[in-house]
């Protein structure tokens, strides 16, 4: 278990049980937290402190109207005053605060106190609610990097009255939510905190028979699935099929896990008239009469992601048992029984958060599907050498800019097996780095002969006297396997040699768990270990040769270009 | 005493679940604090499925009382 993760409250109710379930959805994902609350009446006074208060993991910042005042919601209720106050408080966090922080919608009043009669001359609280809303939304989207947004709105719609309020402890202790709308706003903060830690999930594996639509394609055949939108139970099948597309359309892989004959799901996929998944929409697929455990680690293997990345939907609770069993690290989720529950079943779960979303997530699954050719472009080469040649690779080096900035916190955020220190900068870090002169931040942009990756690697460097000490030198894992990191280092000395003539580099490797193939990166990049304990998870370099000559190399199968 | 109730506890008090007996109570357990005793009804009644009267609220203040109270 990772040590503990820190959040802070700053809130104006009382908001302490949300940490029971806040530690309940963390303990998912092998991580520990810790909660300090704010004073109850002392929100005003520490967004104010937020400059120079100690560093979070998260700050969130949970402002709400219940508590308002005494007549909220009441026809003596002055909502405008009210709004007023909280934007005053949410504006001045945002200002103020360094890390990442989680603001938050409000809700309006349950009940209208005017009837729903339109007073003239006078706003009603629910416009005055809704602008002060649009407002908060607009606020954190000014810094999407670092500023999330939880849709209260949301959950109450999902929840219901019962299960968004408690009017025990609203009217007794200043609690005003109910143990339902707690859970999920500790699911967003939970996903909010995961994304930050580089703990995402980026793949989607399903069963077919019974999942993506009602029946088995074997026995009932083309014509007798259930997936039509005129009918029951099909249309909750159509509806999830659409929400899976909404999760590809966000750069969630798509991958198939199924025991059936490849041919009969194919034939569903691309011939069947409702079936709204297609086989472009898939990144990968094991439709065999294996075992569903070493299917879904091949499907992992193949993408070249962590089992802590995917997500199994099945209907099966033989089957989610058996996986959750072999693979713990994969995150299971079976079917409900009740058929009407399969709506929303992806969206009620949360699983694949992501505080934004960028040009490169979009493009991300067609670059899967690219490296499916690849690979397939691999196996028919052969020969390994030959094939880094085959695919014309061409790396492209240039200094980042503020443009680059989201995509940079999300690689620093993301990328786990090459990362050789995995330090994970938030946005404030990477811009003030972008403003130092003594800093170099780099990103590596890629393309080849079936496509363009964009955006896939993130070096940071320090000018150290007449030397250089690399902080940072990562590369997604969908750019692998091609020496296109050697390159990337190549590129690296050279900025480093032509900005600041330095003499020296000095570089680290930091083991994370999950980077030990980058355990030896830097020695085949040229650089000297300095230690000599092999057992050590930490371990120093030093260039030998001069940067220039380093400088000077040419790597191998790729195509460097440095701006 | 009733392993789920011990189990809640535990997780709500922040305690090993060996350090909660039938007579852990707001008196002897200096973490079952009045925001403690809020959450473990929010959390005991989600366990359990069910939902305390407001005359029972200020007496849940004991494994005891929870014990008569869910009759377990």
């Amino acid at each position: 278990m990772i040590a503990g993760l820190r959040v802070r409250f700053i809130r104006n109710f009382t908001l302490e049980p949300v940490s029971t379930w806040l530690s309940r959805e963390l303990a998912g994902a092998g991580l520990s937290v810790s909660c300090k609350f704010g004073d109850y009446a002392g929100a005003p006074n520490e967004v104010a402190m937020l400059a120079d208060a100690e560093h979070m993991d998260l700050t969130v910042v949970a402002l709400g109207l219940e508590m308002s005042s005494p007549d909220f919601g009441h026809a003596t209720w002055d909502a405008e005053a009210s709004c007023e106050r909280l934007l005053l408080l949410a504006r001045t966090a945002v200002a103020n605060s360094h890390g990442p922080l989680l603001l938050n919608a409000v809700l309006p009043p349950l009940h209208s106190a005017s009837g729903g009669a339109v007073i003239p001359g006078r706003a009603a609280p629910e416009a005055v609610v809704d602008a002060l809303n649009l407002a908060l939304r607009e606020l954190a989207a000014t810094d999407p990097a670092r500023v999330a947004f939880a849709d209260w709105g949301a959950y109450a719609r999902q929840l219901g009255e019962t299960g968004t309020y408690d009017q025990r402890f609203w009217r007794s202790s200043a609690a005003p939510f109910a143990p339902p709308f707690l859970a999920r706003y500790a699911r967003d903060i939970a996903a909010v905190l995961r994304v930050n830690a580089g703990r995402v999930h980026k793949c989607l594996v399903l069963d077919c028979d019974n999942t993506l639509w009602g029946g088995i394609v074997g026995e009932d055949g083309l014509d007798g699935i259930r997936l039509s939108e005129d009918s029951l139970p099909g249309a909750y099948y159509r509806e999830f099929q659409r929400s899976v597309l909404d999760l590809h359309a966000r750069g969630v892989a798509i991958a198939l896990c199924s025991k059936n004959n490849e041919a009969d799901v194919f034939k569903v996929l691309d011939s069947h008239p409702d079936c709204l998944l297609r086989r472009e929409h898939l990144s990968a697929w094991r439709i065999d009469w294996e075992d569903k455990s070493a299917s879904i680690a091949s499907i992992a293997a193949q993408l070249n992601i962590g089992l802590d990345a995917l997500v199994f939907v099945d209907d099966s609770a033989l089957e989610c048992e058996l996986v959750a069993r072999v693979l713990p690290q994969v995150r299971v989720l079976m079917m409900p029984a009740i058929s009407s529950q399969i709506v929303g079943l992806l969206e009620r779960n949360n699983l694949f958060e992501a505080l934004v979303v960028t040009d490169t997530d979009r493009a991300r699954t067609a670059t899967y599907r690219q490296n499916n050719e690849r690979q397939r472009f691999s196996a028919e080469i052969g020969d390994l050498a030959e094939y880094k040649r085959g695919l014309v690779t061409e790396l492209r080096i240039r200094t980042a800019t503020a443009v680059d900035l989201v995509r940079v916190v999300q690689l620093l955020q993301r990328t786990n097996q090459f990362n050789l220190t995995s330090r994970r900068h938030d946005a404030d870090a990477v811009r003030a780095m972008l403003g130092d002169p003594d800093v170099l931040v780099l990103c590596a942009e890629l393309r080849d002969r079936f496509g363009d990756l964009g955006l896939i690697g993130v070096a940071i460097a320090r000018r150290d006297r007449d030397g250089a000490r690399i902080d940072t030198l990562l590369m997604s894992c969908r750019a692998l396997g091609r020496d296109a990191e050697l390159a990337f280092a190549i590129g690296l000395y050279r900025k480093i040699h032509d900005d600041w003539r330095a003499e020296w580099i000095e570089a680290e490797y930091l083991a994370s768990g999950k980077n030990a193939q980058a355990a030896d990166f830097w020695t085949r990049a040229g650089l000297r270990r300095l230690d000599s304990d092999m057992a050590v998870a930490t371990a120093q370099y030093r260039s030998d040769r001069s940067l220039a000559e380093l400088a000077q190399t040419n790597p191998d199968y790729v195509t460097l270009l440095v701006d | 005493m009733n392993e789920q109730l011990r189990k809640v506890m535990a997780e709500v008090l922040e305690l090993d679940p060996d350090a909660i007996n039938e007579n852990t109570s707001v008196g002897n357990q200096p973490k079952w604090d009045s925001l403690r005793h809020m959450s473990l009804i929010f959390a005991i009644e989600e366990g359990f499925g069910v939902r305390f009267e407001d005359d029972q609220l200020p007496e849940l203040t004991s494994v005891a009382a929870y014990a008569r109270a869910l009759g377990c």
